[in-house]
């Protein structure tokens, strides 16, 4: 039985189209890739300048005192989850949510707020009943957004709802790998702040002006803040850096299997004259004869 | 004159970064002025005007909000928002 010609010329055809819209992708993810990778890493420098600062700080003056750095017996914990608003990105969002889910199945008690669309619609199916809180279409990078997020974790753990919260996001490695992580949201953990060990021995002994604990109220809202804008950042780059990576082996698969294809035609296109022709000359023999 | 390296930071990039002689601040409780080999300090700054000075040159920009840190003749100025810079910075694209 000889090879449907037409279905495979329809196959080929549509395998370029797919092609086309995956290559288109690729360059799309690549632009927003440079932009958001640009404008994380110019954020990177103003969260670590206040992360040194505080951690300088934890050492010398009493800032173990503030409330932010006291660990909460009160409440649940609380995992802040980070995923993209789109799919078509390989396995972005879920290796993400494979570790959301196993601190959730570790943490029976633990509630979560889901920043994306995948990640909602997901967790909503398993825990729903555990989220207290959701961000969707969050588009490109905006301070408010950042501000209103950290504004209401900020305010939930002063409440004494959770007792601490965790941020689950993709950590961006470089363009070919993002490393799922969890960090330390609230209380903050002055540990943590890559203060060096000669520094901590001799803490600086800086003078704070107006007063320790108006120092502390400044610092610590905008750490909070610029880490929720950074950890968004990371997210998105990240995001952007999959997608370009899945768009690439979409078109390389496209490109291969157009290739495998094409040579099933020919072969079909080939092997169908041959039988023509052998038609053909055995008729006219048959005349002959 | 002595002089320190002072860097301007807000939440989105690094806007400024160069060695300067001087430069005055708005403190919460007043405006202060830093020279090179100032004791460590941390101040919270109010909206206002800060003068940079280098050697004969002064450079004015506003800011509302943020704090100032000094140690080992290091400043950071650490702003929310800031304007009245981007004529040297802002040159990319």
């Amino acid at each position: 039985m000889p090879e449907n010609l037409k279905a495979l010329r329809d196959r080929i055809r549509s395998i370029n189209k797919t092609k086309k819209i995956t290559r288109a992708m690729e360059m799309v993810s690549a632009a927003k890739l440079r932009k958001t990778e640009g404008l994380m890493k110019s954020s990177r420098p103003f969260l670590q300048k206040i992360q040194l600062l505080l951690g300088r700080l934890a050492l010398s003056s009493g800032a173990q005192d503030h409330p932010l750095f006291q660990k909460s017996e009160s409440g649940t914990p609380l995992y802040v989850v980070f995923t993209s608003d789109r799919g078509l990105c390989g396995a972005f969002n879920a290796n993400i949510l494979k570790l959301a889910m196993q601190r959730l199945a570790a943490d029976p008690s633990a509630k979560l707020y889901v920043i994306g669309r995948k990640g909602r619609d997901f967790l909503r199916r398993y825990h729903g009943d555990r989220i207290i809180g959701d961000m969707v279409d969050l588009g490109s990078l905006d301070g408010e957004v950042t501000d209103q997020l950290s504004q209401e974790l900020l305010e939930g753990f002063e409440n004494g709802w959770y007792s601490r919260i965790e941020l689950i996001y993709p950590e961006f490695v470089s363009t070919v790998l993002n490393v799922p992580k969890v960090e330390r949201y609230l209380p903050l953990e002055p540990s943590a702040f890559g203060v060096s060990e000669e520094e901590a021995a001799s803490p600086i002994d800086y003078i704070l002006e107006p007063s320790p604990e108006r120092v502390f109220d400044v610092l610590l809202p905008r750490y909070l803040k610029s880490k929720v804008y950074l950890t968004l950042a990371e997210t998105q780059t990240s995001e952007h850096a999959a997608r370009m990576m899945a768009m690439n082996n979409a078109t390389k698969n496209c490109d291969e299997l157009s290739e495998k294809l094409t040579l099933r035609l020919n072969k079909a296109r080939q092997a169908a004259i041959t039988t023509e022709i052998i038609e053909i000359v055995s008729g006219a023999e048959a005349l002959n004869g | 004159m002595a002089d320190y390296r002072l860097q301007i930071v807000t939440q989105q990039k690094t806007v400024f970064d160069q060695q300067v002689t001087a430069t005055t601040l708005p403190g919460e409780d007043g405006f202060f002025g830093v020279l090179a080999h100032h004791a460590p300090i941390v101040a919270v700054l109010r909206d206002g005007t800060v003068d940079i000075r280098r050697g004969n040159n002064t450079q004015r920009v506003q800011i509302t909000g943020g704090f100032f840190e000094f140690e080992h003749n290091h400043g950071t100025l650490l702003a929310d928002e800031l304007t009245g810079l981007e004529v040297e910075e802002d040159e990319e694209e």
